[in-house]
């Protein structure tokens, strides 16, 4: 009863502003003609309208906003900046622009997943692309003392290291520095002062992104 | 000679069409944004606003919609996304709560709203008091109200503007209206200009 008056009452509004069809049109003039109550309503509601549209009074806006506006548009871009068209997103369309936000968030993430999932195990996982980060492989180059080679010019001579002591490494033809692991074939090269200089093929396990070499044969060419 | 000595012709050219298109409009701008912020300075501020976002995203409007339209529909978003967020007491209304207390006071005989407000009654209200009224209206009807009965928009367009259905047009226009009765019916019985003791009939 109460959704049917409201409705009717509704209606009223919608004919007094002669929005409604044809057939709706005539059902309220037969409610008006019926009903006193809905008639009277009719004219009030008739009466604001028009109240409304004859004292209302319509201001100008004033001359330093046009001007102020005029200017501004002097100054802005005609079209919006990439920022502003994400607040605007944001603001008008917040639904939208956080799914699209999501999306686009779980397109980057995801090829990246397999790298977050094994961030435990960063030997296997910080390699180049396709190539694993700990391999066997052969390594040719000048076998050096890293001492010697790379920190002696820095240093120094008192700081010189004992020369008995060299710290093997590798200059690798690419131009790479590779530091050998102290291990059996090792710690032959660590103590064969003779190897120094010489060209060699180094047979192991290297670590790709610490340039570690943990050699299991050499050969000196 | 441009204002912006990088402006090439075609931007000029959309410059000018805009201008011509939205500064014939700015009074109805702001007089809604005034009734909409009750405050001169905020509702310059927002027709400027207004201005500059439709100006930035004047290429996304087709030319065979309409433009007062388009641009009211900027103001209405500015308004609830900007201004009305500064406002310490938000005036949201409760349509519901509304709605209820509508057909209630509809129902109610003892209650004194509309019989005997007679068109001398309104002739006799100031100007101020129809400011006054229209500014108690809670934002969602005062804004359908304003562009049905002083811009003149058609529902469809309140529609498009609102973002809400045709139906919902209808309903908050009659409800605005119902309510800015009262409100009117309130200064006039105390301006002694009604009889308080008449009895409505709906």
């Amino acid at each position: 009863m109460k959704e049917n008056q409201e409705q009717l009452v509704a209606m009223i509004t919608g004919y007094i502003d002669g929005e409604l069809s044809a057939k709706d049109a005539t059902k309220v003039e037969a409610l008006l003609r019926e009903s006193k109550e809905y008639y009277d309503y009719y004219l009030t509601e008739k009466r604001t309208k028009e109240l409304l549209q004859k004292r209302v009074s319509i201001l100008r806006a004033p001359l330093h906003l046009r001007n102020r506006i005029r200017r501004q548009l002097g100054r802005t871009g005609f079209r919006p900046g990439f920022w502003e068209l994400l607040q605007g997103l944001f603001e008008y369309r917040p639904l939208a622009a956080s799914l699209a936000f999501s999306v686009l968030a779980i397109l980057i993430i995801l090829p990246n997943y397999r790298l977050i999932h094994n961030s435990s195990m960063p030997l296997q996982s910080q390699g180049m692309e396709g190539v694993p980060a700990v391999r066997n492989a052969q390594l040719a180059g000048e076998i050096i003392c890293l001492d010697c080679d790379l920190f002696n010019p820095l240093l120094r001579p008192s700081e010189h290291h004992d020369p008995v002591l060299h710290r093997p490494g590798l200059r690798a033809d690419d131009g790479s520095i590779w530091t050998i692991l102290v291990g059996k074939a090792g710690n032959k090269l660590q103590y064969s002062r003779d190897l120094l200089k010489k060209r060699a093929t180094l047979t192991g396990t290297i670590f790709e992104n610490s340039r570690y070499i943990q050699v299991s044969k050499y050969e000196v060419l | 000679m441009p204002e912006n000595p990088i402006e090439n012709e075609d931007s000029i050219h959309k410059k000018k069409e805009f201008q011509e298109l939205a500064f014939v409009h700015m009074d109805s701008l702001y007089n809604t944004a005034l009734r909409m912020t009750r405050n001169e300075l905020d509702a310059e501020d927002l027709v400027q606003d207004v201005y500059v976002r439709a100006y930035r995203f004047f290429h996304k409007f087709r030319r065979d919609t309409n433009f007062k339209a388009w641009i009211f529909k900027i103001l209405t978003n500015t308004y609830i996304n900007q201004y009305r967020k500064k406002q310490n007491q938000p005036r949201q209304v409760d349509l519901e709560k509304v709605q209820n207390t509508y057909v209630e006071r509809s129902l109610d005989k003892e209650n004194d709203v509309i019989e005997g407000f007679r068109e001398k009654n309104y002739d006799s209200l100031f100007d101020d008091d129809i400011r006054a009224a229209l500014e108690q209206l809670p934002d969602e009807f005062r804004l359908v109200v304003l562009l049905a009965d002083v811009e003149a928009f058609s529902y469809k367009e309140i529609a498009k503007v609102v973002g809400c259905p045709l139906g919902t047009v209808m309903s908050r226009l009659s409800r605005g209206r119902k309510q800015l009765q009262n409100h009117l019916k309130e200064y006039a019985v105390r301006g002694g200009f009604t009889d308080k003791e008449r009895k409505p009939k709906l």
